[in-house]
Order: C-alpha cells, then structure tokens, then sequence
C-alpha cells in the first residue's frame, strides 16, 4: 500500500523523471505536472484519495510556484494540504517568501534521498494530524446532531456507530449516549403502551357506567317487566 | 584535468532512483538532450536581449546540471542566471562561450558514463 499519495510539479522533466522514481522507491504513489495550471486542474478534478503532499517548483512558465500555492492556500477544499517547495539553496529568498504564502516547508536542489524522505514524512504527518482533527471535529459534530435528534424525536440509532467505534474518550460518549437514547425510547414506548391500556380501561368503565345508569331507571325496569311479561304470554304461560 | 562529472554526486542519484543503471542511462540522454535546447535558447535570448528568458534557460541548466553532478557547469549558469535577474546582459555573451566550452566536457565524459553502465 502507498505510503502517501504525492502531486510533483515542475517544469523540468529531469527533475520530475528523478523526483517521481526516488518517490515512487520510497513508497509513495505519485502523479506529475509539468506547471500550476496542471497541478491545480489535477488537485480539483480528485475527490478521494486526494494529494496528501505537493512539491513544487517556484521558477516555472505559466503560472510559476507563487501563483500556484497561491491558489491552493486560497481554496478552502485544498489550503490544508501541505505544500513542499523545491528550490535551489541559492535561492533562499523564493523559499521565504513561498513559506509566508503558506508553505509547509522546502527541499533543496538537487535532491537526497535521505533529506527528500524525512521532510515529506514530516508533512504527511503533519497532514494526518490535522485530517485526524477534523475527523474528530465532525464526529463531535454528529454527537451534537444526535443529542438535537433525540430532542426533536428524530434520533436514528445507527447514526452514530462511526463515533461509536472509535476507542477513545469521543466514542465512549457515543455509545453511552446510545445506550440512554435507547433507554429513553424504551421507557417511552412503555409510558406510550401503558397510557393506551389505561385508555382501554377507563372507555370499558365508562361504557359499564352508561349502562348502569340506563339499566338501573324505573323506565328500564318497567320495559324489561313489559317485556318478560310479553315473553311469558308468547311461550303460553 | 578535473572531471566535469562529480562521480559521487552521479552515485547519489542511481542509488536514489533505485540502483536502476538502464534508467540512469535514460536520465542521462534526457539531460543531454534538454541542456542543448535550453543552451539554443540562452543564446536566442542573449540575441534578443531578452533577460527573462535567459534567467530561465541558465536555471534549469543550472538545476539539471547540479543533478547530475556536472558542478562547474551549474555553478558557471548560476553566475549567468543571476546577472539575468539583474537585469544585466554585459558580458553574458562570453559566459553563453564558456558555459558551452563546459557543457561539451560534460557531454564527453556523460556519454562515456553511459558506456560503462550500459
């Protein structure tokens, strides 16, 4: 499985044919653009797994490595990822002024092997922190969501499995809390049961009394005189 | 007489492609053929007076020569490149002579290179 899944722009072929093998040897998958207009059509037209790093070169036709970071820092679905800018040692003034536009940090040219590997771990590791605080910022969200639902009556219990999975503190809140909203719904559906019953009982009463007090009149009492007297005759008594 | 080819240099980037010779050979002619366009354009944008184009021409010779360790040389279009960015063409002229008295050393001994890893 690949490490990370890294974006290499640069106008250079030379560099992008070394940058992509050493990569590709180190483990990662990697994707190539020869200028910012590419990159940014390929970092847009992915949805998931999305690039994980970018390197990029700062002195490229078109659109050159300012404008493109640029771009991606200014694109909310994209400012997240981190940008690594490559860069001769000479030219330390670009690398300033590309780490002030939001770069996560640069590699100079030409490249080691040893030094290429450690400073994209770091920003993969910097990327995975930040994709796992975001993880945990959306399912706080979904627990929130869920504590709304069961107020307004409309908690579905498997809306929160994918909190209540996770092993840390998060997910014991999502499974305590959909053990209670079960518990709640229980004990609702009893209190429901048991009004109905007593609803049943009570329309039963009232039917015995509606009787009894027709039942019990002297008109009644009479009818029913008049009526076994009827029966008594018909039968030949 | 000194080599153009830091041979330590060149070992770095074989072993940081892979140890893969034939692809080394393949890096090389890529090299090769890129540096003699990107010197026809120094030498059009020395003509043209043209100092943009030629910062960008002498900083890729100057970025694929450090590459493959051809270290006169990327230092020689370093000077170039930045006395491009200043503005100033005087004297890019002999440098553009110098720089491809270099490149033809560096050829030699890169298609000699070849050889041996072929």
């Amino acid at each position: 499985m690949s490490q990370g899944h890294l974006l290499v722009v640069d106008d250079e072929r030379l560099n992008r044919m070394v940058l992509e093998r050493a990569l590709t040897e180190q483990g990662y998958s990697v994707e190539t653009a020869d200028n910012g207009h590419q990159a940014l059509a390929l970092l847009k037209g992915h949805t998931t797994p999305a690039f994980d790093v970018v390197l990029l070169d700062v002195l490229m036709p078109e659109m050159d490595g300012y404008q493109t970071l640029a771009c991606i820092k200014a694109d909310p679905a994209l400012a997240h990822v981190p940008v690594v800018v490559i860069s001769a040692l000479d030219e330390m003034d670009s690398v300033i002024r590309c780490i002030k536009l939001g770069a996560a940090d640069y590699l100079p040219k030409p490249f080691n092997a040893a030094l290429l590997h450690a400073r994209i771990s770091a920003s993969l590791a910097a990327k995975r922190l930040r994709d796992l605080e975001l993880e945990y910022l959306e399912q706080v969200a979904q627990v929130t969501a869920a504590a709304v639902a069961v107020e307004s009556d409309s908690f579905v219990p498997g809306s929160l499995d994918g909190v209540a999975a996770r092993e840390d503190a998060l997910g014991h809140l999502a499974r305590v809390f959909q053990r209670m909203a079960r518990e709640v719904r229980t004990r609702e559906e009893l209190l429901q049961r048991q009004v109905r019953e007593l609803r049943i009982e009570i329309d039963q009463a009232r039917q015995a009394e509606r009787v009894a007090e027709v039942t019990e009149t002297d008109y009644f009492q009479r009818l029913r005189s008049q009526a076994d007297e009827l029966r008594r005759l018909m039968n030949g008594g | 007489m000194t080599p153009s080819i830091d041979r330590a240099a060149l070992n770095d980037l074989l072993e940081a492609t892979g140890n893969d010779r034939a692809f080394l050979v393949e890096l090389i002619d890529t090299y090769l053929t890129d540096s003699a366009a990107l010197l026809a354009s120094m030498r059009q944008a020395v003509g043209a007076a043209d100092a943009t184009a030629l910062r960008r021409a002498a900083h890729s010779l100057k970025s694929n020569s450090a590459s493959l360790g051809a270290r006169e040389l990327s230092a020689r279009c370093q000077e170039l490149e930045q006395d491009a960015k200043n503005g100033s063409l005087e004297g890019a002229e002999a440098r553009l002579v110098s720089i491809a008295a270099v490149f033809a050393d560096v050829e030699r001994e890169l298609h000699a290179l070849q050889d041996e890893f072929k």
